[in-house]
Protein backbone atom coordinates (compact mmCIF):
# COMPACT_ATOMS: atom_id res chain seq x y z
CA UNK A 1 0.00 0.00 0.00
CA UNK A 2 1.40 3.26 -0.97
CA UNK A 3 2.16 5.47 1.79
CA UNK A 4 3.19 9.42 1.18
CA UNK A 5 6.18 11.69 3.18
CA UNK A 6 5.17 14.07 5.60
CA UNK A 7 6.08 17.22 4.19
CA UNK A 8 5.87 16.94 0.82
CA UNK A 9 3.58 14.56 -0.45
CA UNK A 10 5.64 11.96 -2.15
CA UNK A 11 4.83 8.74 -2.29
CA UNK A 12 6.65 5.45 -1.53
CA UNK A 13 5.84 1.35 -1.55
CA UNK A 14 5.29 -0.05 1.66
CA UNK A 15 6.19 -3.28 3.21
CA UNK A 16 2.67 -5.39 1.59
CA UNK A 17 4.23 -3.59 -1.89
CA UNK A 18 5.00 -6.34 -4.32
CA UNK A 19 8.37 -6.23 -5.88
CA UNK A 20 7.06 -6.60 -9.38
CA UNK A 21 5.22 -3.29 -9.13
CA UNK A 22 8.44 -1.17 -8.36
CA UNK A 23 8.62 0.68 -11.85
CA UNK A 24 4.75 1.63 -11.03
CA UNK A 25 5.58 2.67 -7.64
CA UNK A 26 8.90 4.37 -9.08
CA UNK A 27 7.04 6.31 -11.99
CA UNK A 28 4.84 7.67 -9.41
CA UNK A 29 7.32 8.75 -7.05
CA UNK A 30 9.56 10.37 -10.16
CA UNK A 31 6.08 12.57 -11.13
CA UNK A 32 5.66 13.75 -7.41
CA UNK A 33 9.11 15.04 -7.80
CA UNK A 34 8.82 16.33 -11.16
CA UNK A 35 6.10 18.38 -9.98
CA UNK A 36 7.52 19.41 -6.94
CA UNK A 37 10.41 20.65 -8.81
CA UNK A 38 8.41 22.23 -11.12
CA UNK A 39 6.60 24.37 -8.45
CA UNK A 40 10.25 25.30 -7.23
CA UNK A 41 11.23 26.36 -10.47
CA UNK A 42 8.00 28.44 -10.98
CA UNK A 43 8.27 29.82 -7.36
CA UNK A 44 12.17 31.50 -8.43
CA UNK A 45 10.76 32.87 -11.41
CA UNK A 46 8.42 34.87 -10.04
CA UNK A 47 10.95 36.09 -7.11
CA UNK A 48 13.15 36.94 -10.01
CA UNK A 49 10.28 38.75 -12.06
CA UNK A 50 8.56 40.35 -9.30
CA UNK A 51 5.50 42.85 -10.53
CA UNK A 52 6.54 46.19 -11.69
CA UNK A 53 5.11 48.90 -13.64
CA UNK A 54 6.03 51.98 -14.36
CA UNK A 55 3.86 54.72 -15.34
CA UNK A 56 4.77 57.94 -17.30
CA UNK A 57 3.76 61.50 -18.50
CA UNK A 58 5.69 63.10 -20.93
CA UNK A 59 3.50 65.65 -22.28
CA UNK A 60 3.41 68.99 -20.17
CA UNK A 61 0.23 69.30 -18.15
CA UNK A 62 -0.83 71.76 -16.18
CA UNK A 63 -2.39 71.30 -12.24
CA UNK A 64 -3.40 73.72 -10.41
CA UNK A 65 -1.83 74.59 -7.15
CA UNK A 66 -4.49 75.57 -5.03
CA UNK A 67 -5.56 71.86 -3.87
CA UNK A 68 -2.42 69.12 -3.80
CA UNK A 69 -2.86 68.07 -7.61
CA UNK A 70 -2.93 64.30 -8.26
CA UNK A 71 -0.99 63.50 -10.91
CA UNK A 72 -1.58 61.78 -14.33
CA UNK A 73 0.07 59.46 -16.75
CA UNK A 74 0.01 58.67 -20.57
CA UNK A 75 2.10 55.79 -20.82
CA UNK A 76 3.19 52.66 -19.75
CA UNK A 77 6.13 52.02 -19.81
CA UNK A 78 6.62 48.85 -18.47
CA UNK A 79 4.25 46.67 -16.44
CA UNK A 80 4.88 42.86 -15.35
CA UNK A 81 1.58 42.31 -13.40
CA UNK A 82 -1.15 44.26 -15.26
CA UNK A 83 -0.96 47.07 -12.45
CA UNK A 84 -1.46 49.96 -14.61
CA UNK A 85 -4.81 50.37 -15.84
CA UNK A 86 -4.68 53.50 -17.77
CA UNK A 87 -8.11 53.73 -19.32
CA UNK A 88 -9.74 53.05 -15.72
CA UNK A 89 -7.76 55.35 -14.12
CA UNK A 90 -4.86 56.98 -14.80
CA UNK A 91 -3.83 58.59 -12.07
CA UNK A 92 -3.01 55.11 -9.96
CA UNK A 93 -1.14 51.91 -10.06
CA UNK A 94 -2.93 49.20 -8.48
CA UNK A 95 -1.17 46.51 -5.95
CA UNK A 96 -2.34 43.63 -6.51
CA UNK A 97 -0.40 41.59 -4.02
CA UNK A 98 -0.07 40.71 -0.64
CA UNK A 99 3.40 42.07 0.35
CA UNK A 100 5.74 44.40 0.78
CA UNK A 101 6.09 47.35 -2.07
CA UNK A 102 8.68 49.75 -2.89
CA UNK A 103 6.84 52.39 -4.96
CA UNK A 104 8.67 55.95 -5.71
CA UNK A 105 7.43 58.86 -7.97
CA UNK A 106 9.23 61.85 -9.87
CA UNK A 107 8.19 65.26 -10.69
CA UNK A 108 9.32 67.79 -12.89
CA UNK A 109 7.39 71.41 -12.38
CA UNK A 110 8.03 74.41 -13.76
CA UNK A 111 6.20 78.30 -13.14
CA UNK A 112 5.57 77.58 -9.15
CA UNK A 113 7.03 80.35 -8.40
CA UNK A 114 6.49 81.64 -4.25
CA UNK A 115 8.88 84.21 -2.94
CA UNK A 116 9.88 81.97 -1.39
CA UNK A 117 8.02 78.40 -1.99
CA UNK A 118 7.49 75.13 -1.44
CA UNK A 119 6.82 72.13 -3.20
CA UNK A 120 6.09 68.76 -1.64
CA UNK A 121 6.05 65.69 -3.30
CA UNK A 122 4.06 62.53 -1.63
CA UNK A 123 2.78 59.14 -2.25
CA UNK A 124 -0.65 58.26 -1.07
CA UNK A 125 -2.06 55.13 -0.73
CA UNK A 126 -5.52 53.47 -0.45
CA UNK A 127 -6.89 49.54 0.19
CA UNK A 128 -4.89 48.15 3.33
CA UNK A 129 -1.72 49.95 2.57
CA UNK A 130 0.15 51.78 5.55
CA UNK A 131 3.16 54.01 5.74
CA UNK A 132 1.98 55.63 3.36
CA UNK A 133 2.78 59.39 3.00
CA UNK A 134 6.43 61.05 2.22
CA UNK A 135 7.33 64.20 1.62
CA UNK A 136 10.42 65.87 0.31
CA UNK A 137 10.49 69.66 0.22
CA UNK A 138 12.62 72.73 -1.33
CA UNK A 139 12.17 76.49 -1.65
CA UNK A 140 11.79 78.16 -4.54
CA UNK A 141 12.41 81.24 -5.53
CA UNK A 142 11.59 82.15 -9.19
CA UNK A 143 9.82 80.15 -11.74
CA UNK A 144 12.19 77.34 -13.08
CA UNK A 145 11.71 73.96 -13.24
CA UNK A 146 11.68 72.19 -9.75
CA UNK A 147 12.65 68.76 -10.02
CA UNK A 148 11.58 66.35 -7.18
CA UNK A 149 11.68 62.30 -6.64
CA UNK A 150 10.75 59.88 -3.77
CA UNK A 151 10.13 56.53 -2.54
CA UNK A 152 9.25 54.58 0.31
CA UNK A 153 7.72 50.72 1.38
CA UNK A 154 4.76 49.94 2.29
CA UNK A 155 2.79 47.13 3.10
CA UNK A 156 -0.10 46.12 1.10
CA UNK A 157 -2.50 43.36 3.20
CA UNK A 158 -5.06 43.68 0.83
CA UNK A 159 -4.50 42.93 -2.91
CA UNK A 160 -8.02 44.10 -4.42
CA UNK A 161 -8.24 47.66 -3.14
CA UNK A 162 -4.19 48.71 -2.54
CA UNK A 163 -4.06 51.38 -4.58
CA UNK A 164 -0.74 54.30 -4.96
CA UNK A 165 -0.74 57.58 -6.44
CA UNK A 166 1.67 60.77 -5.91
CA UNK A 167 0.49 63.76 -5.43
CA UNK A 168 2.01 67.39 -5.14
CA UNK A 169 1.56 70.33 -2.61
CA UNK A 170 2.57 73.53 -2.83
CA UNK A 171 2.94 76.30 -0.20
CA UNK A 172 4.67 79.85 0.39
CA UNK A 173 3.96 83.08 -0.52
CA UNK A 174 2.53 84.29 -3.98
CA UNK A 175 2.62 80.79 -5.37
CA UNK A 176 1.06 80.69 -8.75
CA UNK A 177 -2.07 79.44 -9.33
CA UNK A 178 -0.84 76.58 -11.89
CA UNK A 179 2.45 74.75 -12.71
CA UNK A 180 3.17 73.14 -15.84
CA UNK A 181 4.13 69.27 -15.22
CA UNK A 182 6.64 68.11 -17.86
CA UNK A 183 7.82 64.88 -16.82
CA UNK A 184 6.07 62.73 -14.29
CA UNK A 185 6.74 59.61 -13.56
CA UNK A 186 5.11 56.60 -10.73
CA UNK A 187 6.77 53.26 -10.16
CA UNK A 188 6.06 50.27 -7.57
CA UNK A 189 7.25 47.14 -7.57
CA UNK A 190 6.51 43.99 -4.83
CA UNK A 191 9.92 43.36 -2.78
CA UNK A 192 8.81 40.25 -0.53
CA UNK A 193 5.73 38.73 1.42
CA UNK A 194 4.66 40.26 4.25
CA UNK B 1 13.93 0.47 -21.02
CA UNK B 2 13.88 3.69 -19.42
CA UNK B 3 11.39 6.80 -19.20
CA UNK B 4 11.42 10.71 -18.57
CA UNK B 5 8.65 12.69 -16.32
CA UNK B 6 7.53 15.60 -18.80
CA UNK B 7 9.24 18.68 -17.34
CA UNK B 8 12.21 17.43 -14.98
CA UNK B 9 13.67 14.50 -17.13
CA UNK B 10 13.65 12.67 -14.13
CA UNK B 11 14.19 8.64 -15.16
CA UNK B 12 12.02 6.12 -13.54
CA UNK B 13 11.84 2.20 -14.95
CA UNK B 14 8.80 1.75 -17.78
CA UNK B 15 9.04 -2.35 -18.00
CA UNK B 16 8.79 -5.07 -15.73
CA UNK B 17 12.62 -6.37 -16.45
CA UNK B 18 13.52 -2.78 -15.23
CA UNK B 19 11.79 -3.29 -12.41
CA UNK B 20 13.99 -6.54 -11.50
CA UNK B 21 16.63 -4.30 -11.34
CA UNK B 22 15.16 -1.87 -9.08
CA UNK B 23 18.18 -1.12 -7.14
CA UNK B 24 20.25 0.65 -10.56
CA UNK B 25 17.17 2.53 -11.32
CA UNK B 26 16.25 3.56 -8.16
CA UNK B 27 20.24 5.32 -8.10
CA UNK B 28 19.28 6.70 -11.60
CA UNK B 29 16.35 8.21 -10.05
CA UNK B 30 18.32 9.19 -7.11
CA UNK B 31 21.33 11.33 -8.85
CA UNK B 32 18.38 13.23 -11.41
CA UNK B 33 17.00 14.34 -8.15
CA UNK B 34 20.41 15.32 -6.50
CA UNK B 35 21.14 17.20 -10.02
CA UNK B 36 18.12 19.27 -10.19
CA UNK B 37 18.45 20.17 -6.81
CA UNK B 38 21.63 21.53 -7.18
CA UNK B 39 20.58 23.39 -10.12
CA UNK B 40 17.24 24.65 -7.84
CA UNK B 41 19.63 25.74 -5.26
CA UNK B 42 22.26 27.52 -7.19
CA UNK B 43 19.28 29.49 -8.81
CA UNK B 44 17.87 30.42 -4.85
CA UNK B 45 20.93 31.73 -4.34
CA UNK B 46 21.97 33.78 -7.63
CA UNK B 47 18.13 35.25 -6.69
CA UNK B 48 18.58 36.05 -3.60
CA UNK B 49 21.94 38.38 -4.98
CA UNK B 50 20.42 41.17 -7.12
CA UNK B 51 23.09 43.02 -8.82
CA UNK B 52 23.96 46.12 -6.89
CA UNK B 53 26.79 48.79 -8.32
CA UNK B 54 27.39 50.97 -5.59
CA UNK B 55 29.98 53.79 -5.92
CA UNK B 56 30.99 56.54 -3.03
CA UNK B 57 32.76 59.66 -2.63
CA UNK B 58 35.76 59.02 -0.35
CA UNK B 59 37.67 62.70 -0.89
CA UNK B 60 35.22 65.77 -1.34
CA UNK B 61 35.84 67.04 -4.85
CA UNK B 62 36.76 71.18 -4.21
CA UNK B 63 36.74 73.78 -5.87
CA UNK B 64 33.75 73.66 -8.10
CA UNK B 65 32.93 75.85 -10.82
CA UNK B 66 29.85 77.84 -10.39
CA UNK B 67 26.98 78.25 -13.38
CA UNK B 68 28.29 75.54 -15.27
CA UNK B 69 28.27 71.42 -14.96
CA UNK B 70 30.77 69.54 -13.47
CA UNK B 71 31.05 65.20 -14.22
CA UNK B 72 31.10 64.75 -10.64
CA UNK B 73 33.74 61.73 -11.29
CA UNK B 74 33.51 58.64 -8.69
CA UNK B 75 36.99 57.86 -8.85
CA UNK B 76 37.54 58.03 -5.03
CA UNK B 77 34.91 55.25 -4.72
CA UNK B 78 35.73 53.49 -1.42
CA UNK B 79 33.53 51.07 -2.26
CA UNK B 80 33.05 49.80 -5.89
CA UNK B 81 30.55 46.35 -5.71
CA UNK B 82 30.28 45.47 -9.32
CA UNK B 83 30.86 49.20 -10.53
CA UNK B 84 34.19 50.23 -12.48
CA UNK B 85 35.52 52.94 -10.77
CA UNK B 86 38.23 53.36 -12.59
CA UNK B 87 36.36 54.50 -15.68
CA UNK B 88 34.30 56.92 -13.50
CA UNK B 89 31.20 56.39 -14.41
CA UNK B 90 28.50 53.31 -13.35
CA UNK B 91 28.49 50.57 -16.23
CA UNK B 92 28.78 47.19 -17.65
CA UNK B 93 24.52 46.35 -16.13
CA UNK B 94 23.05 43.06 -16.43
CA UNK B 95 20.60 44.00 -18.61
CA UNK B 96 17.56 44.74 -16.59
CA UNK B 97 15.19 47.06 -14.92
CA UNK B 98 16.55 48.92 -11.83
CA UNK B 99 16.06 51.12 -8.98
CA UNK B 100 19.00 53.84 -8.66
CA UNK B 101 19.61 56.05 -5.62
CA UNK B 102 21.76 59.14 -5.67
CA UNK B 103 22.43 61.09 -2.91
CA UNK B 104 24.77 64.34 -3.24
CA UNK B 105 26.15 66.11 -0.91
CA UNK B 106 27.31 69.83 -1.52
CA UNK B 107 28.69 72.38 0.78
CA UNK B 108 29.12 76.00 -0.05
CA UNK B 109 30.06 78.93 1.66
CA UNK B 110 30.15 82.82 0.93
CA UNK B 111 26.63 84.76 0.63
CA UNK B 112 24.04 82.46 -0.60
CA UNK B 113 21.62 84.65 -2.63
CA UNK B 114 18.12 83.76 -2.81
CA UNK B 115 16.67 81.20 -5.17
CA UNK B 116 20.43 79.90 -6.12
CA UNK B 117 19.87 76.62 -8.22
CA UNK B 118 21.31 73.29 -7.13
CA UNK B 119 20.62 70.59 -9.77
CA UNK B 120 21.49 67.45 -9.66
CA UNK B 121 21.56 64.75 -13.20
CA UNK B 122 22.00 61.52 -13.80
CA UNK B 123 22.57 60.82 -17.17
CA UNK B 124 22.57 57.85 -18.88
CA UNK B 125 23.99 56.95 -22.33
CA UNK B 126 23.99 54.01 -24.81
CA UNK B 127 27.00 52.89 -27.41
CA UNK B 128 26.22 53.39 -30.76
CA UNK B 129 28.99 51.59 -31.73
CA UNK B 130 31.93 49.18 -29.66
CA UNK B 131 34.36 51.72 -29.69
CA UNK B 132 32.30 55.13 -29.25
CA UNK B 133 29.38 56.37 -26.93
CA UNK B 134 26.30 57.82 -28.37
CA UNK B 135 23.85 60.78 -27.24
CA UNK B 136 22.14 60.64 -23.61
CA UNK B 137 19.04 58.06 -23.79
CA UNK B 138 18.11 59.58 -20.55
CA UNK B 139 19.00 62.58 -18.07
CA UNK B 140 17.27 62.45 -14.84
CA UNK B 141 17.28 65.06 -12.29
CA UNK B 142 16.82 66.50 -9.18
CA UNK B 143 16.68 70.41 -9.56
CA UNK B 144 15.88 72.46 -6.13
CA UNK B 145 16.72 75.92 -4.90
CA UNK B 146 18.57 77.02 -1.64
CA UNK B 147 19.37 80.24 0.15
CA UNK B 148 21.67 79.01 3.02
CA UNK B 149 24.74 78.38 3.29
CA UNK B 150 26.46 75.26 4.48
CA UNK B 151 25.87 71.48 3.51
CA UNK B 152 22.77 70.69 1.42
CA UNK B 153 21.98 66.91 0.35
CA UNK B 154 19.87 66.20 -2.67
CA UNK B 155 18.20 63.17 -3.32
CA UNK B 156 17.44 61.72 -6.53
CA UNK B 157 15.16 58.12 -7.41
CA UNK B 158 13.86 56.67 -10.24
CA UNK B 159 13.65 53.79 -11.92
CA UNK B 160 14.79 52.48 -15.68
CA UNK B 161 15.94 49.89 -17.49
CA UNK B 162 19.66 49.28 -18.17
CA UNK B 163 21.52 47.11 -20.42
CA UNK B 164 24.98 45.88 -20.63
CA UNK B 165 26.50 48.67 -22.35
CA UNK B 166 24.53 51.81 -20.29
CA UNK B 167 26.55 54.04 -18.97
CA UNK B 168 25.84 56.01 -15.86
CA UNK B 169 27.10 59.46 -15.24
CA UNK B 170 26.75 62.17 -12.30
CA UNK B 171 26.68 65.20 -12.96
CA UNK B 172 26.13 68.48 -10.99
CA UNK B 173 24.68 72.22 -11.32
CA UNK B 174 25.56 74.82 -9.20
CA UNK B 175 24.05 78.23 -9.76
CA UNK B 176 25.10 80.74 -7.83
CA UNK B 177 26.59 84.57 -7.82
CA UNK B 178 27.78 84.98 -4.31
CA UNK B 179 29.26 81.89 -2.72
CA UNK B 180 33.42 81.39 -2.83
CA UNK B 181 33.61 77.85 -2.64
CA UNK B 182 31.87 74.89 -3.57
CA UNK B 183 32.52 71.26 -2.67
CA UNK B 184 30.80 67.96 -3.73
CA UNK B 185 31.39 66.24 0.08
CA UNK B 186 32.11 62.43 1.15
CA UNK B 187 28.12 62.57 1.25
CA UNK B 188 27.94 61.13 -1.72
CA UNK B 189 26.56 58.03 -3.01
CA UNK B 190 25.06 56.37 -6.67
CA UNK B 191 23.91 53.15 -6.30
CA UNK B 192 21.92 50.98 -8.67
CA UNK B 193 20.06 47.40 -7.69
CA UNK B 194 18.34 45.25 -9.87
CA UNK B 195 14.76 44.48 -9.59
CA UNK B 196 14.22 41.89 -12.59
CA UNK B 197 15.46 41.32 -15.69
CA UNK B 198 14.60 42.92 -19.09
CA UNK B 199 10.72 42.08 -19.36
Amino acid sequence: MTAFTVTQNLPYPTGTDLVQDMPIHMRRLAEATDARLSVQDAAIVESRNPPLAVVRQKLDRSYATTADPVYEYDEVVVDTFALADLAEDNRVLRLKKIGWWVIGGYVSNRGAGGSPGRQRLYLDGTGGMSYYQMSQSNHDGNTSAITLSIDTICRVSNAATARVRLLGNFSGTSIASTVLSDTTMLWAYWMREL
Amino acid sequence: MTSLTKNQKLPYPSSDQEGARGGSATQALAEAVDARLIVVDAAWVAEQQHETKILTLNNPITALAANTYSNVLMETAQKAVGGNPSTQQIMAFDPGWYHVFINLGVACSGTINAGTRRRVEARLREPVQWDRFGTYRETYVHEEYQTTAGETNHGLTFVTKLGSGTTMELWYWHQNTGSTLTIVTANTVVSATRICGDV
